[in-house]
């Protein structure tokens, strides 16, 4: 995942404008997590990585499963993609493109771990809180991790609130154990 | 020992009462790769360069290398537990180290940790091993010596309070020796003293901890060890870790002294981190910043004002100067001074003291080279009476030396070329001293006075050591009045000079030796 950051990134950049100026950033959207999916697929997956395949026919291989789902720029995309050796960071391109749209659309994806299911009431809570925090709008997923024993672990980003009883013990036994 | 339940009770509820269970936002990274004590983590995009970074099982890394989509850092201690997809957190933090008296008479490690089994340390505060030095207002010029007890470096290459003086030459030569001495003559100076080894074996830390006890200076000594078998980066930062601990003297008005040993090793360690962490390679493999990172590391030693002292103490201590001495120690292969650490070292200090092994070998201990070792501006600090009687000495030896050589060839000499070879080789001879038994400013007053005077010119030139010995018992039996005298003031006038020839023709007269 890490090693297609830096390669992804013109290519996100890149779609991402093209995406503003015709003003079809929600079927971009779509398409490239269609588009990730098929590429993160292992069948597919294995197929990408036979050496024996050229750039072209990855191209061709692709628009066969997804082309009557895409437009001609998109088509366009994964034929540039193929042609340079860059299919695999497909994936990459649309986390960051959805990272440039949360960013201009000012909205942040939280992730909420906790112990036990979180009523509306603490929800609604954590989201004004992270809202003063971060400056945007957030909007969260939960998810119940009872590995945590208490309390709510945030992530938004690369940030981490841990507030879970988990970290505080751990962290409790390194201090005795010092 | 009695293993009391009650008490550790006690100190386990006082430790969980007092547990910072407080919870802040922090960005956390993943590690992609680990190899050879460096890590590359992915995420941590607001982390500073040199930030301490936690892992998993209270280990910490050091940021290093902040890069677009990663950050390089080098692991501080053990990494055998590390794998890859570890989580990494940032702290907030710039490497710390603890600081204050209570440090003195221990044996810590790079980061602060005590490794001489006893107990922990009593200090308190803690500050970044990464400082500023202070600027050119906040300084003040170098007046007061700092005295080493060997009659050759205080004679010859004089080193004041906040200079920062090198020691250099090939191994097996005696720097250590000479750093050591010096450490143990601050015994009843007031100087604390900081000694940082470097990839040294930890049998000879552990004996220059045993010898700076015997001798009693352990106590106003702090000892700091990365050894041989410790992380490249544990040895790249011990000498920033030594000297934060002696700036902590420095900034409240006291007088500290600091040996790098050695800075070679110092060097070695910080090119193995820069190569793997992919930093381009310079002159000798060594990376750009090489001497960067001693510049800054001595330009920390340095000689601060009465008002900065008050500054930084908020007005605690007033009409108090400080200093910080640095010792550098640097080790040559083969004598070559012209390889790429020496010369950056000897430019960035204010001068060296030079040691051979040819000396060394021919039984002259310390092994110092008078005519390559200079001290630039210790000359300003040294002891009034030291100064007058010490020129002497240095005129005396240089003349000795251009003249041996060219003595050698001829069969008649006049009577003055003989007088300065036969003086020469008693003043040769005079500069010897053992390890171990540092002299004070009067004893060496003495001794050179004895040389200058020509109270030495009838003594055989392999007596010269003992007839030295003989004179200090001497004077201490029968003239201890006009040694405290000269310790206590360091001033030498008609008096004083008339005291010590009447005390030496006493010694002469009374054929003790």
């Amino acid at each position: 995942m890490a090693d297609y950051t830096t390669v992804a990134r013109p290519y996100a950049r890149a779609v991402y404008q093209n995406a503003i100026e015709t003003s079809s950033v929600d079927s971009w959207s779509e398409a490239l997590g269609l588009m990730a999916a098929i590429v993160d697929n292992a069948e597919m997956c294995s197929l990408l990585d036979n050496p024996k395949m050229g750039g072209e026919q990855q191209a061709e291989l692709m628009l066969k499963v997804i082309a009557d789902k895409l437009n001609e720029q998109q088509q366009n995309l994964i034929k540039l993609m193929a042609e340079n050796g860059r299919i695999k960071a497909l994936p990459e391109v649309a986390l960051q493109f959805e990272v440039y749209r949360a960013e201009a659309e000012g909205k942040v994806d939280a992730e909420v771990r906790s112990a036990f299911p979180l009523s509306s009431e603490q929800e609604d809570s954590i989201i004004k809180t992270l809202k003063a925090k971060l400056g945007r709008e957030v909007t969260i997923t939960t998810t119940i991790d009872e590995s945590l024993i208490g309390g709510v672990v945030i992530k938004a980003g690369d940030t981490i609130i841990d507030g879970s009883m988990k970290s505080q013990l751990e962290s409790l036994a390194l201090t005795l154990g010092r | 020992m009695q293993l009391n339940p009650s008490e550790i009770s006690e100190l386990i509820k006082s430790r969980i009462e007092n547990f910072d269970s407080s919870v802040e936002a922090r960005t956390e990274g993943t590690v992609v790769s680990i190899g050879d004590g460096i890590l590359r983590i992915h995420g941590l995009a607001d982390a500073m360069q040199g930030e301490m970074i936690e892992l998993p099982g209270d280990t910490f890394a050091m940021a290093l290398n902040l890069e677009r989509d990663s950050v390089g850092a080098v692991v501080l201690g053990a990494y055998g537990h590390l794998s890859e997809g570890d989580t990494a957190k940032c702290t907030g933090r710039i490497l710390e180290v603890p600081i204050g008296e209570g440090l003195l008479g221990r044996v810590v490690d790079a980061l602060g940790n005590p490794i001489d089994g006893k107990g922990p340390v009593d200090s308190t505060e803690t500050a970044p091993i990464e400082k500023i030095a202070p600027g050119v207002i906040e300084r003040q010029s170098v007046n007061q010596p700092v005295q080493t007890g060997l009659k050759s470096i205080d004679a010859m290459v004089p080193i004041g309070r906040g200079q920062r003086e090198l020691i250099i030459g090939d191994r097996q030569t005696g720097k250590t020796a000479v750093a050591i001495d010096a450490i143990i003559n601050q015994a009843n100076t007031g100087v604390k003293c900081i000694y940082v080894a470097i990839g040294q074996k930890a049998s000879t830390v552990a004996n220059i901890a045993r010898k700076l006890e015997e001798h009693g200076a352990l106590e106003h000594t702090i000892i700091v060890a990365a050894s041989a078998a410790e992380s490249a980066a544990m040895q790249y930062i011990a000498p920033y870790s030594g000297c934060t601990m002696g700036e902590y003297f420095r900034d409240r008005g006291q007088d500290a002294l600091i040996v790098f040993d050695d800075l070679t090793k110092q060097a070695w360690a910080y090119r193995q981190v820069s190569l793997l962490l992919r930093r381009p390679p310079g002159r000798e493999a060594y990376p750009g910043d090489v001497f960067y990172l001693h510049s800054r590391l001595l330009e920390r030693a340095s000689r601060v004002s009465v008002d900065y002292v008050e500054k930084f103490t908020n007005g605690e201590v007033k009409g108090k100067t400080g200093s910080l001495t640095a010792l550098p120690i640097i080790e040559t292969q083969d004598g070559d001074v012209s390889a790429f650490v020496p010369t950056n070292v000897i430019s960035i200090t204010d001068g060296q003291i030079f040691l051979e092994s040819d000396l060394f070998n021919a039984g002259i201990r310390p092994a110092i080279n008078a005519g390559l070792s200079v001290s630039r501006v210790g000359g300003a600090a040294q002891t009034n009476i030291i100064k007058k009687l010490g020129g002497g000495v240095r005129l005396a030896l240089a003349q000795y030396r251009e003249l041996a050589a060219f003595a050698q060839f001829a069969s008649d000499l006049d009577e003055t070329t003989r007088a300065q070879l036969s003086r020469g080789e008693r003043v040769t001879e005079l500069m010897k001293q053992a390890q171990y038994s540092p002299m004070s400013t009067a004893e060496m007053a003495f001794s050179l006075f004895m040389a200058n005077e020509g109270y030495m010119d009838d003594v055989a030139v392999n007596k010269v050591v003992d007839f030295e010995a003989a004179m200090v018992a001497h004077i201490k039996s029968n003239n201890a009045g006009l040694l405290a005298k000269i310790d206590e003031t360091g001033d030498f006038n008609d008096e004083i000079e008339a005291g010590m020839r009447a005390a030496l023709d006493d010694f002469k007269a009374k054929g003790v030796f």
